[in-house]
């Protein structure tokens, strides 16, 4: 029998999950695939494993990896908030301007003409494009916070990071001498 | 009303993004990292209290972190995506109600097979249209669920992992080379002679040079 994808799954065995609300179902995929929620679970979980990881480097040597290890750390905090900072307002700004029952003048001024008849503000075609929008401007803004915002505080606060583990370990070696 | 003239732009956004969000979190993931690691290595490039030594480490790993991230991203996240929505498309996970629905329906021996499509093959069935709301909206959060835990996998995971393993092997790379420079044995020519190669390499390897802090590395 020739080895194909469709012959792996016929091997595998039908699953049946619980019946959820389907209201429920699409308000958790919208939340979690917005720009600004989608970061902050990024960030999050980014936090517990990225610094664990560089810290059990055992390639480099110990002022190495503890110098990474607070980089990593610095580095995912500034990216999440600054990525954060920006994915929401851009998110606002979209949704403002998507509005198709909306009566200011701007209501759907980033709506394509062709979907502007019939469309509904709760269609979830009409929630991924503000989603897929609004991260395409965020990522334009970007650009510049990338370089202005989150470099430079990266920097300071990975200079704090290092400067309070020097700390820490030489109270640890004044202890144990 | 006045409207600029992006129309086919948003229309373009509209058609690629609207009805697969999932690929949307793939393509501009991919620019943001991009961008972000040139913008770390710049901050590592110019922060004077990390070392030279150092940044022979950390410069690789931030370059590796945006290459590996990218490459795992597409690989990993985009197959776990793909394989997760099939796994709904065919019927393999449903909801249990459909489950029982599919049991009773004439495709009881074919669903849940790899070339069965739940959607294709389910449209002549009119009784079908009172579970196609909660089938729609399982696929949705099952296949966002997917892409998000894939996306953890591969960025948290996966990627500092295998950054560091590169990062590290560009390091060594780098450290033995200077070290062949100071271990450099030197002649009496070389001594006397202020342009001699060998002295230079022996006294200012570019790692460990005082200047070098910056671009150089």
């Amino acid at each position: 029998m020739p080895i194909s994808i469709n012959n792996f799954f016929n091997h595998l065995p039908n699953i049946s999950m619980g019946n959820g609300n389907p209201e429920t179902w699409n308000k958790v995929a919208d939340w979690i695939s917005r720009p600004a929620p989608n970061r902050l679970i990024m960030g999050g979980t980014a936090y517990l494993t990225q610094p664990y990881i560089d810290g059990h480097n055992k390639h480099v040597k110990e002022e190495t990896r503890s110098i990474s290890k607070d980089r990593t750390r610095a580095k995912v905090i500034i990216g999440t908030l600054a990525g954060i900072g920006v994915r929401q307002p851009s998110y606002n700004l979209v949704e403002s301007m998507t509005r198709p029952e909306g009566n200011k003048s701007y209501s759907r001024l980033l709506i394509p003409n062709s979907k502007l008849h019939g469309l509904k503000e709760g269609s979830l075609f009409l929630k991924n494009y503000r989603t897929a929008l609004s991260t395409l401007l965020a990522l334009c803004v970007m650009v510049f916070t990338n370089f202005a915002v989150d470099a430079p505080l990266t920097a300071i606060l990975t200079n704090r990071f290092i400067a309070k583990t020097k700390a820490r370990e030489q109270k640890k070696e004044g202890i144990n001498v | 009303m006045f409207k600029p003239n992006f129309d086919k732009y948003l229309e373009n956004i509209w058609n690629n993004y609207s009805k697969d969000p999932a690929k949307m979190l793939v393509h501009t993931g991919t620019i943001g990292w991009a961008l972000s690691s040139a913008a770390q290595i710049t901050a590592i490039l110019f922060n004077d209290k990390i070392s030279a030594k150092e940044k022979t480490f950390l410069i690789p790993q931030e370059t590796f972190d945006a290459v590996v991230n990218i490459g795992s991203f597409y690989l990993l996240t985009t197959g776990i995506k793909n394989f997760s929505k099939k796994l709904v498309t065919t019927g393999k996970i449903l909801p249990k109600s459909i489950k029982n629905y599919m049991e009773n329906s004439p495709f009881k021996h074919s669903y849940g097979k790899g070339n069965f499509n739940m959607e294709k093959d389910l449209t002549p069935l009119t009784s079908f249209e009172s579970h196609k709301k909660q089938y729609t909206a399982f696929k949705n959060i099952f296949t966002t669920g997917a892409t998000i835990g894939a996306s953890i996998l591969s960025c948290n995971i996966v990627t500092p992992v295998l950054r560091n393993e590169l990062a590290s092997i560009s390091h060594k790379t780098i450290v033995n080379r200077a070290n062949e420079g100071t271990s450099q044995i030197l002649t009496k020519e070389d001594i006397n002679n202020k342009d001699s190669k060998a002295l230079q390499i022996k006294y200012k390897p570019a790692l460990y040079n005082h200047h070098s802090g910056g671009m150089k590395v």
